[in-house]
């Protein structure tokens, strides 16, 4: 993926977020993050990527 | 600089008495008054510029390089005061060369070439703009408008010959009929109108010229509102982009901090949406919050407010910027967010743009329609800007819920994860390019190079050995003309591709020869190879460039028997 490429997805997915609403955002990232394991398809980065998703300072 | 009333030491004395910064003696211009006749003045005009801003200059100045007088009107008795645009990018540097007012501006601009962005107290991204040993000028000098604006007043007025600026005359109304363009001018000693062949608004935001003709801006306002302050401070840190996302000196705040000369500093910050804009910029409010930052970024010698302003984001531009006998030129005719130093960049380039195409038009060297392609081109470079300058607002400064949420999602994933680092990139400006531009020339030639800049890109930057041997740039060969770029082994007798071009002998069109090796003198010399391979270039290469830098057509092998009538052809369409 380019540089370009994670811009427009980012884009949209904040676009997509303004459409929805707040109060929707919540539900809506959960059911992209279960979409987003379904194509990634590859259970060992699926939990890695749950687990460093959940780190920050 | 003079010395300031109030001294603040960090977090202490709180007051609203801020004497603003003055960087020069800045004189008061008198008001005059032409010959008129029934209230009109006497003298037509061939172009009337309002607005003596540095769009307007840059344009007075462009005409006057093809010999184009024009008249410059100015509502206010002086240049600007307070540094208001801060950063001048290498685009605008090489336009100010080409009107003579850049040696200032590099003498005393503070050049930079990257930043650093920071999500509390880490750094999350490193900015680096693109630089290297065939630049002339570096990617980015900072300094204050008002002192830019004199160096382009001096440049004027250097030009008095060509240049007339009329101080403390306002324009008010303005009609635009099919022969002539006359515009109201109001003064301290009465009102008079003006007749012109063409009137171009270079008079901001506000533009008198874009409400008398009744035109609408389209686009977006955005709802954040940004604290622009300036302070004197001495300090050592280098000149930089620095950006906080929610620092602990102002938490949930963006803040921005750029150096500019004479120990001067420029902090933007934004504000929350429960504040009130005039309370926001009273020096009480402002001086806790930049104390604060000053403080966390452990600086801590004395510094003082010397300049405060507010700031919304717009993404605003009008659908034509040609309108009859009307043309509209940088906050006139687009407003783009600052993300990105767009705007005073932009404008010089609509400028750029603009000159020799009015010029040409004037001189009788090209058909009017060649104005249409101003409009046609810089629309284009005004929603490509505003595009640009959109996506880092979104970012700087986000719009909704869902923009704040991915924003921070990234800034938090950033110190582990490189691959969101990008998106931080706070997209500083670049020239544009004008792929589709109707100028551009010969595509199935231009198809046979494998690289290099193609029609409606700008001709690259390279250093060369110059007649004589002297160390210089590619666009030092590019004057106030046309330019046939010739690519040959050794020197040789310039090519005679000039003499070829019947009817085209009396335009401003030049050949420069660039050799791969040296010979007896006349041709610039790439003595690294850099030229050769930045434009994919062969012995017999030719490139046609415009006179503000792009490239309208090329051919890798000019030796073909139809070059030469191509070369006609290409500017035949250009000039109509």
């Amino acid at each position: 993926m380019t540089e370009q490429q994670l811009d427009e997805l980012y884009t949209q997915a904040c676009q997509t977020m303004t459409v929805l609403g707040a109060e929707k955002t919540e539900l809506y990232l959960a059911r992209l993050s279960l979409l987003l394991m379904q194509a990634l398809d590859d259970p060992a980065r699926i939990r890695s990527a749950i687990a460093e998703a959940a780190q920050w300072s | 600089m003079r010395p300031l009333h109030q001294n603040f030491r960090l977090g202490l004395s709180v007051t609203s008495d801020i004497e603003w910064a003055t960087y020069f003696d800045h004189p008061h211009y008198p008001l005059t008054l032409p010959p008129l006749h029934d209230g009109v003045e006497k003298q037509r005009h061939q172009v009337v510029i309002v607005g003596a801003g540095p769009i307007g200059m840059a344009l007075a100045l462009g005409l006057a390089n093809y010999g184009v007088p024009s008249l410059l009107l100015e509502a206010d008795a002086s240049v600007c005061i307070g540094s208001r645009a801060t950063c001048y990018s290498r685009r605008t540097l090489e336009i100010f060369e080409k009107i003579g007012a850049v040696k200032s501006v590099i003498e005393k601009g503070l050049a930079w070439t990257g930043g650093r962005s920071f999500h509390r107290n880490t750094e999350v991204f490193q900015l680096r703009m693109p630089h290297d040993e065939n630049q002339k000028y570096p990617p980015m000098v900072n300094m204050q408008q008002c002192l830019v604006e004199n160096y382009l007043l001096e440049a004027v007025q250097a030009r008095g010959d060509l240049i007339e600026v009329r101080w403390q005359s306002k324009v008010t109304d303005a009609q635009i009929k099919s022969d002539k363009a006359r515009v109201q001018v109001t003064t301290e000693r009465g009102d008079y109108a003006i007749d012109a062949d063409w009137v171009v608004a270079c008079d901001g935001a506000r533009s008198s010229i874009r409400q008398a003709l009744g035109l609408k801006f389209q686009g977006t306002q955005y709802e954040g509102r940004y604290v622009i302050v300036d302070i004197e401070l001495k300090s050592d840190y280098p000149t930089e982009r620095r950006a906080w996302f929610d620092p602990p000196s102002n938490p949930g705040s963006t803040l921005l901090m750029h150096k500019q000369p004479d120990n001067i500093w420029r902090l933007d910050y934004q504000l929350r949406d429960d504040e009130d804009s005039d309370e926001a910029v009273k020096p009480e409010n402002v001086i806790p919050r930049v104390a604060s930052h000053l403080r966390m970024i452990g600086e801590r010698d004395d510094w003082k407010p010397v300049w405060i302003s507010m700031y919304k984001a717009n993404a605003l531009t009008l659908e034509r910027f040609r309108h009859g006998r009307a043309l509209f030129a940088g906050d006139a005719a687009h407003l783009v967010p600052i993300f990105g130093v767009r705007g005073m960049n932009s404008g010089i380039d609509d400028a750029h743009n603009l000159a020799w195409k009015l010029a040409f038009v004037i001189q009788g060297w090209a058909q009017e329609a060649l104005l249409d392609t101003y409009s046609e081109e810089r629309v284009f470079a005004a929603r490509e800007n505003l595009r640009h300058a959109t996506k880092s607002t979104e970012f700087m400064a986000p719009p909704s819920h869902g923009f704040k949420l991915m924003r921070d999602a990234v800034l938090t994933l950033a110190p582990t994860h490189a691959f969101v680092r990008s998106l931080i990139n706070p997209r500083q400006t670049t020239a544009i390019d004008l792929l589709d531009s109707s100028l551009n020339a010969c595509p199935e030639r231009s198809a046979e190079f494998q690289r290099g800049p193609r029609p409606g890109q700008l001709a690259p930057e390279c250093a060369l050995l110059l007649a004589g041997g002297r160390a210089g740039f590619v666009s030092e060969l590019c004057g106030a003309h046309f330019t046939l770029l010739s690519f040959c082994a050794q020197e040789s007798p310039p090519q005679a591709m000039h003499a070829a071009l019947p009817g085209l002998a009396n335009l401003p069109l030049q050949c420069r020869v660039i050799a791969q090796r040296g010979g007896d003198g006349g041709a610039a010399v790439d003595f690294s190879g850099d030229c050769f391979s930045l434009y994919d270039a062969q012995p017999g290469t030719l490139y046609l460039l415009r006179p503000d830098g792009y490239v309208a057509a090329r051919w890798r092998d000019s030796t073909a028997p139809q070059a030469s009538a191509e070369v006609v052809r290409a500017l035949q369409r250009i000039l109509g």
